[in-house]
């Protein structure tokens, strides 16, 4: 993404939700996106995707999913790359997923998405295995134009059969027992954390190159967190492709990530390897917040805080949105924003304590 | 949320909002500015028209159709039409006022009480509700009126009975789920006495939707109320109320059709503009009521 | 200051005029605490646990099934009238949910100064007035907020009226039901620093409920563990997150994610859900779940005895657990 910037048009002004957001999803590693609520982490991850409601509107700045940018492609196009290309995965899995259908009714129904591969994948035979290596076969024009060419050749049934007999194959890659059974099971009948798998199989089942996961665990409990945490983590790399993990759990993140970036108001404040963020921070929210997080040892009388509240979008602060609640600003903080800039290894910080060196 | 702008720039936005909504259409609007009109009729009435206008009698002014000099006509008893109707509307309409407003009240006061404690009172109040709402309305109303007798009091009486049902019934559902928030948790927590929770807090917060079908409730009201007195109920034969004036009307309405016409007629455009003016509130705070 | 004994809380299913009793929600199904004056006791479990159902029924939103709730001496579970009233005076709650605790069409002035007039805490309406705005400005907040409403603050701010309006009819033990999950980090700083200090200086006990395991440790002094309705391990802070006892405390600590990617431990993961309170497994309800389960697990439900003071542990076996915390710390520069 570079230099982002998104709007809300609402009665009430206009709220500047991402401001210039810059940052970088390289193949196959996982980035986390963290941040507080309001900060724009979700609001990054629609605007990736397309799922933005009408009043939003991306006033600068462009999105570029391998090499494509996704602000100039239509809606067809888009609704493609969202079966083929993009998985996304939401927090509350009682909401996402659909009452009134069964889990293997609503799995298919992702397969049959894609009724090219699953022509393909019926002649190789039906395993998961045989479906990521006829995607990775698979050509840009293939995906486009898939539909006419090979899926005419095969009844709606066999389709049907296919998708089934994938829908089993993917429920078991997300370690869930007895999937036969779970397939004809509604979502109330299934726990929170054997949801959250199936909404993980749903998105497995495009086999995505990017798997964006928004605060998936935060609504369960610690040691289903933990089920998951540990799928996601044997997951990560074999399957997942890129992952966009976005919460505001900063121990989710040490656990899963490779590189992190921390928001705050709608702009990346830092970003830096996993290690290197914990043991350097660098920016005075990262530190602020890391200060502030209660964590199991560390003998602390008081909590350290950070003054004030997070601002108001509609009329954000001058120059560094952070300011106000900054203990280091100064006088060039309040005029000019600072830019992601490189100040060590594998960590840049937008901040002008840094200095401004080229990233 | 930010707390630096203040709380009236957040005003002026739900107002621009609301605005934008009320402005759309312009049928509620016409309603709306009909009924405001009405409503000034009933309060100035008096003062414009002077009620011997309606009391004299003058025979040898009598059945005369509408012309420059009475703009409406005159009736049996020699009486300026015009006028009569003006000073019938502020009975119609204080009557309307008063049978929603004493059915609100008894309405509301049972179904919180009801809602809140539940229990065996909660049941028995809504099969006595049920009853009441087995028996068609009018016809309800009319029995009570031929049981309580003549007169204008015992009309407003009767109707007022038939009114009650439905506001308990509303405000009771919305009781019932408003119990369960946490606000209530909260107050009960600190101690604080059902009694005082119901009037303070669970009152004012469930009593929108019951006030919006109250708004809806005034154009059919007049229109029941008018209909009972045209049928005899109510007030007495010189008394100004429109449908009393049908009533007399009726026996001329091949000669003097203006005399049932005229009533009539402002019968409909007042329980109409009402009736729109109720639609219009409604369409407004029903996406609030949904907050 | 507070004792809990055997406390259970049941909801019938079905019942009322037509149907029958199908079965029971056995939400908290024997539980037994103590809390010391003074002190911060955290009590944690998952969802399903029962520590919210605990702390209803202490402050009596809900009417226990059985069980006795020992104030000062006195049992308050069966109280009723004017006894009652002046015994419910000494309990505060805040809740967890800052959009939802307050009226939104009261003002705050309002919302404390209520129970002050309602108990008769105050003489006058000026007398009340005064203490609102000492409370408003003890969970520091100005005292022009007092004429605003509810949707006009944070949640932050929200919660720390919660807090003032709890302090209102001068409690000594407040519960805390989950007073921070809904908030921030950075906010949840706040609040937590705020509890703390006022604790400190108007002397007030707390029972702290939560499932988040660090802020419970950061804040307590002794900690419960709850699991499906009852106890699992009762203990000093160290020992439930050094030394923990029971199976189930010792995978429930392993399980947190630590925010710092240096360290690695071996993390316990559970198989399976957590079972419905309807159906509670017989003999000991973790059995279902625990790497260490026997037949005679299924057979006896253990009973929750001291092993060592002041440590209670429901298990039947005397475990020797490893330490599900890291063992090394680094610390970060900060």
């Amino acid at each position: 993404m570079n230099n982002v910037r998104l709007n809300f048009h609402t009665f009430a002004g206009e709220v500047k939700a991402l401001d210039g957001v810059t940052f970088m999803v390289k193949k196959g590693e996982a980035i986390g996106l963290v941040g507080e609520s309001g900060c724009g982490k979700s609001v990054t991850a629609l605007a990736i995707v397309g799922l933005l409601p009408e009043n939003a509107y991306l006033s600068d700045g462009e999105i570029l999913f391998e090499g494509q940018n996704l602000r100039n492609i239509s809606q067809k196009e888009m609704r493609n790359i969202r079966a083929h290309k993009i998985a996304m995965v939401f927090q509350d899995p009682t909401t996402f997923l659909n009452p009134v259908l069964t889990i293997g009714e609503q799995l298919e129904e992702v397969f049959l998405l894609t009724p090219d591969r699953l022509a393909r994948v019926a002649a190789a035979g039906e395993t998961f295995e045989v479906l990521r290596s006829v995607d990775e076969e698979c050509t840009e024009t293939d995906v486009e134009t898939g539909h006419a060419q090979t899926s005419s050749k095969l009844s709606k049934s066999r389709l049907k059969k296919v998708a089934r007999a994938l829908s089993v194959d993917v429920l078991k890659q997300v370690r869930l027992a007895d999937p036969e059974r779970i397939l004809r099971q509604y979502p109330h009948e299934l726990s929170g954390g054997m949801k959250q798998r199936c909404m993980i199989a749903m998105a497995l089942a495009r086999n995505p190159v990017l798997f964006i996961a928004d605060e998936i665990t935060t609504a369960l409990d610690v040691t289903v967190q933990a089920q998951i945490l540990e799928l996601l983590r044997e997951l990560k790399h074999e399957l997942l492709g890129s992952t966009l993990l976005i919460t505001h759990d900063l121990g989710v993140v040490a656990e899963l990530c490779d590189r992190v970036a921390v928001m705050y108001a709608g702009n990346i404040v830092e970003i830096a390897e996993v290690n290197e963020l914990f043991a350097n921070p660098l920016h005075p929210y990262t530190q602020g917040l890391m200060r502030a997080i209660p964590m199991i040892g560390r003998r602390l009388e008081r909590l350290e805080t950070i003054p004030g509240s997070v601002p108001d979008l509609i009329y954000p602060p001058s120059g560094c949105r952070f300011h106000p609640r900054c203990p280091f600003a100064f006088e060039k903080c309040k005029v000019e924003k600072p830019q992601l800039s490189h100040v060590r290894q594998e960590h840049n910080a937008a901040c002008h304590l840094y200095g401004e060196k080229e990233s | 949320m930010a707390t630096r702008r203040s709380s009236w720039s957040a005003l002026i936005a739900e107002l621009k909002f609301t605005g934008h909504l009320l402005i759309q259409n312009k049928v509620v609007l016409t309603g709306t500015m009909i009924a405001a009109g009405v409503l000034v009729i009933a309060a100035i009435g008096p003062f414009i028209v002077p009620p011997s206008a309606a009391a004299n009698i003058e025979t040898p002014r009598r059945l005369q159709p509408p012309g420059s000099e009475h703009w409406l006509g005159t009736d049996d008893y020699g009486r300026d039409l015009f006028k009569v109707i003006i000073l019938s509307i502020r009975l119609d309409v204080l009557a309307m006022l008063e049978i929603v407003s004493a059915g609100l009240f008894i309405g509301v006061l049972l179904g919180a009480f009801s809602g809140f404690i539940g229990g065996k009172l909660d049941e028995i109040l809504m099969r006595i509700t049920d009853i009441f709402f087995s028996i068609p309305a009018l016809i309800l109303a009319l029995a009570v009126a031929a049981a309580l007798g003549r007169g204008l009091n015992n009309l407003v009486l009767a109707i007022i009975v038939v009114q009650w049902p439905g506001y308990t019934r509303i405000l009771r559902g919305q009781v019932l789920a408003e119990k369960e928030r946490l606000y209530v948790d909260a107050l009960r927590g600190l101690g604080i006495g059902r009694f005082r929770i119901i009037i303070r807090h669970i009152i004012p917060n469930t009593i929108y939707p019951v006030l919006v079908q109250a708004t809806l409730d005034l154009g059919g009201v007049i229109l029941t109320f008018a209909g009972l007195s045209f049928l005899g109920f109510g007030v007495s034969a010189l008394t100004p109320e429109l449908g009393r004036l049908i009533t007399a009307g009726q026996t001329y309405i091949f000669q003097a059709p203006w005399l049932v016409a005229f009533p009539g007629l402002t019968i409909l455009i007042m329980s109409l503009a009402f009736n729109l003016m109720g639609d219009g509130i409604r369409d407004i705070l029903d996406p609030r009521l949904r907050r | 200051m507070l004792e809990v004994r055997g406390l259970k809380k049941w909801f019938p299913i079905g019942g009322g005029i037509l149907s029958r009793v199908r079965g029971f929600v056995k939400a908290v199904d024997g539980v037994d605490l103590e809390i010391k004056e003074g002190e911060t006791f955290g009590l944690v479990g998952e969802s399903g646990s029962g520590k919210t159902t605990v702390g209803r029924c202490i402050i009596r939103l809900l009417e226990p099934t059985e069980g006795q709730i020992i104030v000062r001496g006195q049992d308050m579970a069966k109280l009723k009238g004017d006894p009652f009233r002046r015994m419910r005076r000494k309990l505060g709650i805040v809740f967890q949910d800052p959009y939802a605790s307050l009226d939104p069409r009261q003002t705050i002035k309002s919302a404390l100064t209520e129970p002050m007039r309602y108990h008769k805490i105050v003489a006058s309406e000026e007398d009340a007035l005064k203490r609102a705005k000492d409370l408003i400005r003890r969970v520091g907040l100005n005292e022009d907020h007092l004429y605003r409403f509810p949707h006009e603050f944070s949640g932050g701010q929200r919660q720390r009226i919660a807090v003032a309006r709890a302090l209102t009819t001068d409690p000594d033990l407040i519960i805390l039901d989950e007073p921070t999950s809904f908030l921030d980090v950075s906010v949840q700083a706040q609040i937590l620093n705020l509890l703390s200090d006022l604790q400190k200086e108007l002397h007030l006990t707390y029972l702290f409920i939560s499932h988040n395991l660090s802020v419970i440790e950061h804040m307590s002094n002794r900690v419960g563990v709850m699991y499906l309705g009852a106890t699992m391990e009762t203990a000093d802070k160290e020992m439930i997150y050094h030394r923990p006892e029971h199976p189930y405390t010792h995978a429930l600590i392993s399980a947190l994610p630590i925010p710092n990617p240096a360290l690695k431990r071996h993390r316990v993961v559970l198989s399976g859900d957590i079972p419905s309170p309807i159906n509670i497994p017989s003999g000991c309800r973790f059995r279902t779940r625990c790497p260490h389960s026997t037949s005679y697990c299924a057979e006896k439900e253990p009973p929750l005895i001291a092993r060592h003071s002041g440590h209670m542990v429901s298990c039947h076996y005397d475990l020797k657990l490893s330490s599900p915390t890291p063992v090394t710390e680094t610390e970060y520069k900060t």
